[in-house]
């Protein structure tokens, strides 16, 4: 138990800096003996935590092969830059959406009309028990959002749990910042619902890039007599996080993504190599983008 | 012992559909709902019904039997507006009419009958006065009147073919006179159907025989209803209580509401709030009156069938809708429309029977949150309400055919069909389906633009894509199959799809048409 008197009760700054004292006194393990970052976190969200309001998961989870590489999903009030090549929707942003999607979170894309719903689908129904074709229930897409695509963001931002968006130009200054003042008055007033902000494109504030350095497919690359006889059944994907929120280092990791079957798998050397050697001629063929 | 239902009067407009979208009742003509290879004939003159044309038949099947077939698609404001007049005609005869659907409506037949001297006065009064109405574009409205114990009954009665007066069973006389018809008559869902005429029960008076308590264990409380209905009894219980005062929901605008759109957009928030109040009473109402009323004190009131088209409750955006039709044909009546302010928004729960549940499964089980809805609602009153929709799976064998976008707040038109299809492009999906596919050059390795034959052979090997002037070289490639759409009304086309893996990592979906290849989808 910790305690503090208050001198003057409107002064806000001095409560705020008192709190965040009296709860470094606090011992610093939470709910399911995980050992939270105090001092990292914003002070209202241990503060909105400790208030009983209405309790949303922390962050959001993401596919379990990308544990690996994000192992505390996405947090919610934060911009996650992926760029993808020519910022045209790669799997990688479909993975993130799926994770949220899987977990039964409500999504949103906003200026991405090429999505590609059966991929993303796929993703779902891959991550546990859920029917490819209730996947996709819990998702609201804005397809042609305009020059009012930061409008979109903030109002869905209210609503779900995590935003796609392609801008489709480049966002000035100005923009960008509004739209993360939004995301983060969500997570810093408490109270109130907060979304998560995936980007197709750069992000300048983003705390976490993300990017496909290659993939590897299988089954196109037939010699000889087979050239032209396969098709494609899967890719293994080299998928690469920085920024911020990684403390500045690359981290990496490989995965099936997409596996034979559309949904995200953890590599299995021993499989891929198995394959490479298959009579029929399928050879894994390396390209690096 | 069940009691015998009130004698209702029922007029119905036959071919409204028809009549509403302004076509020629003598002209081949059909209306139509749903899109692209789902559209259904709904409603038919009877020009084309001579040569074969059904509802519930598919728009492409009619017109191979009627090539010249003029097709409408639906439209169902209009039918509400154009329904107006019939109504108002009604209203003159008897109050509380109920607007089951545009081109049908219900009135109880009891007192309304003594006051013009009998049900036969009633049904030529009835008639007489709908017979001098015009549509917008003319053409006579034709109704046919059936009087009968319940509304059921009534119903059938007023469809009639060729009667030049109202169709009166006598009291009691229903279930009798109900017997020959199939069950589809009184709309017993087509699966019930199947299973009934597989126990060799195809008429209504075979399915009124079956003892109540086996329908009951087999059929459950839908099954219970239809029992009701088919043995001439009102297929709901009649109601337990009259409406409450405290179940009405209203809303006073200030400043009143010039336009329709905020009367709209209140009736929705009423209807939610209504839905809460209902469900909180463990009721369920038959029927939904909505009433509008201006700073002058004119009043619209009108009573809607609180059912859709699949049976299921009406959702708050389908009452708003009929709150839409309403305040539409009431402007459209008035003969000077001068500007007259709504004042008053209520909904009133009419004819309220226990709820005894009903599946609300259109979407799968998931429910909207509040949050989600209200975020969704205010990007649609940024950007218009087609602006905003969920993504539907449905069968096709191209990645673009695959999905359909459903307007936020809209059921889907009809069930995904979960078919296999053959020639489907198979998984792993692609990540990204351009809405427009860009063009795209092939090239073999003496820069010649690759072909592919009627066999689906393809004249030599990729080695070459040009994306926008970029020049990239193929890794790998699988394909080329050949496919048809030979639904497509152009004509019927060959195609070829061909999966081309690129030096830069990305594999693209490319498809050949009239010697065009263009980019249908990528991998990356």
């Amino acid at each position: 138990m910790v305690a503090q008197t208050f001198e003057d009760p409107t002064d806000l700054a001095g409560r705020r800096a008192a709190l965040a004292a009296a709860l470094e006194k606090v011992p610093s393990t939470r709910a399911g003996g995980q050992r939270s970052v105090l001092g990292a976190a914003p002070l209202s969200e241990i503060v909105g935590a400790g208030g009983g309001a209405e309790q949303v998961q922390e962050s959001i989870p993401v596919l379990e092969p990308l544990t690996g590489l994000l192992p505390g999903g996405v947090r919610r009030g934060d911009a996650v830059s992926v760029q993808s090549r020519d910022g045209i929707c790669d799997y990688l942003a479909l993975a993130l959406l799926a994770g949220a999607l899987a977990a039964g979170l409500w999504c949103a894309v906003v200026g991405v009309p090429e999505l590609g719903g059966p991929a993303l689908a796929d993703l779902v129904a891959g991550e546990g028990d859920v029917d490819r074709a209730a996947a996709l229930d819990r998702l609201v897409v804005v397809p042609a959002p305009g020059e009012q695509w930061p409008e979109v963001v903030a109002a869905l931002a209210d609503g779900v749990d995590l935003v796609l968006v392609r801008p489709g130009i480049e966002v000035r200054a100005e923009v960008g910042r509004r739209v993360d003042a939004r995301l983060r008055q969500g997570r810093s007033s408490g109270t109130r619902h907060s979304a998560a902000l995936v980007v197709l494109g750069a992000w300048s504030s983003a705390r976490l890039v993300l990017h496909t350095a290659a993939t590897t497919w299988t089954g196109l690359d037939g010699v000889g007599p087979t050239r032209g006889c396969g098709r494609l059944t899967g890719g293994v994907s080299m998928l690469v996080a920085e920024g911020r929120a990684t403390g500045g280092r690359r981290h990496s990791a490989r995965m099936w993504l997409p596996a034979a079957d559309g949904a995200a798998r953890p590599i299995d050397d021993a499989a891929v190599a198995a394959r490479g050697t298959e009579a029929s001629g399928e050879r894994a063929l390396r390209v690096v983008a | 012992m069940d009691a015998r239902p009130t004698r209702a009067a029922v007029a119905w407009c036959p071919d409204f559909p028809v009549l509403a979208v302004g076509a020629d009742l003598d002209a081949q003509v059909a209306v139509f709902s749903g899109e692209g290879a789902r559209r259904v004939v709904i409603a038919c003159s009877p020009g084309a019904r001579a040569a074969g044309v059904r509802r519930g038949q598919r728009l492409r099947d009619a017109q191979r039997l009627v090539p010249q077939l003029a097709a409408f698609a639906r439209d169902e404001r209009a039918e509400a507006r154009a329904f107006e007049p019939v109504v108002a005609a009604a209203e003159q005869v008897a109050a509380g009419v109920e607007v089951i659907r545009p081109g049908l409506l219900a009135l109880s037949a009891h007192g309304p009958a003594r006051y013009h001297g009998g049900e036969r006065a009633l049904g030529l009064v009835l008639r007489d006065r709908v017979a001098q109405l015009e549509t917008g574009e003319g053409s006579a409205i034709i109704v046919g009147i059936g009087i009968a114990d319940g509304v059921t009954a009534a119903g059938i009665a007023a469809r009639t073919p060729g009667a030049d007066e109202a169709v009166i069973i006598e009291p009691g006389g229903s279930a009798a006179y109900l017997a020959p018809f199939p069950l589809s008559a009184i709309g017993a869902p087509p699966d019930l159907i199947a299973v009934l005429d597989q126990l060799g029960v195809r008429s209504i008076g075979r399915f009124a025989a079956l003892p109540v308590a086996d329908v009951a264990g087999r059929f459950g409380a839908e099954g219970v209803m239809l029992h009701r209905s088919a043995r001439g009894l009102d297929p709901r219980p009649p109601a337990s209580r009259r409406p409450v005062e405290d179940l009405c929901v209203e809303h006073e605008f200030d400043p009143p509401a010039e336009t329709d759109e905020p009367v709209v957009f209140v009736a929705k928030m009423l209807a939610d709030r209504l839905h809460a109040g209902l469900s909180a009473a463990g009721l369920a109402c038959v029927r939904v009156g909505i009433e509008a009323q201006t700073v002058t004190g004119r009043v619209s009131y009108r009573l809607w069938r609180h059912a859709d088209a699949n049976g299921g409750r009406l959702s708050a955006a389908g009452l708003a809708q009929r709150a839409a039709w309403q305040l539409d044909g009431w402007r459209s009546r008035e003969a000077h429309p001068v500007a007259d302010p709504v004042a008053l928004l209520r909904l009133v729960p009419d004819q309220l029977v226990l709820d005894t549940g009903t599946q609300q499964a259109l979407w799968g089980a998931e429910v909207i949150p509040d949050r989600v809805a209200r975020a969704a609602e205010r990007v649609q009153a940024l950007l218009g309400h087609d602006s905003v929709a969920r993504l539907r799976l449905v069968g096709g064998r191209g990645p673009a055919e695959m999905l359909e976008l459903v307007p936020w707040g809209e059921e889907p038109a009809a069930e995904a069909e979960q078919a296999p299809w053959p020639g489907a492009v198979l998984r792993p999906a692609p990540s990204a389906v351009p809405p427009e596919p860009a063009q795209a050059d092939v090239l073999d390795a003496r820069r010649a633009p690759v072909a592919v034959s009627g066999r689906a052979r393809i004249s030599a090997t990729p080695a070459l894509v040009v994306l926008e002037g970029r020049e990239i070289e193929v890794a790998g490639y699988a394909g080329p199959w050949g496919y048809e759409r030979s639904w497509d009304t152009a004509g019927r086309r060959r195609r070829a799809r061909m999966q081309c893996l690129l030096a830069d990592g990305r594999v693209l979906l490319l498809v050949l048409e009239s010697g065009t290849w263009r980019v249908e989808a990528v991998h990356q």
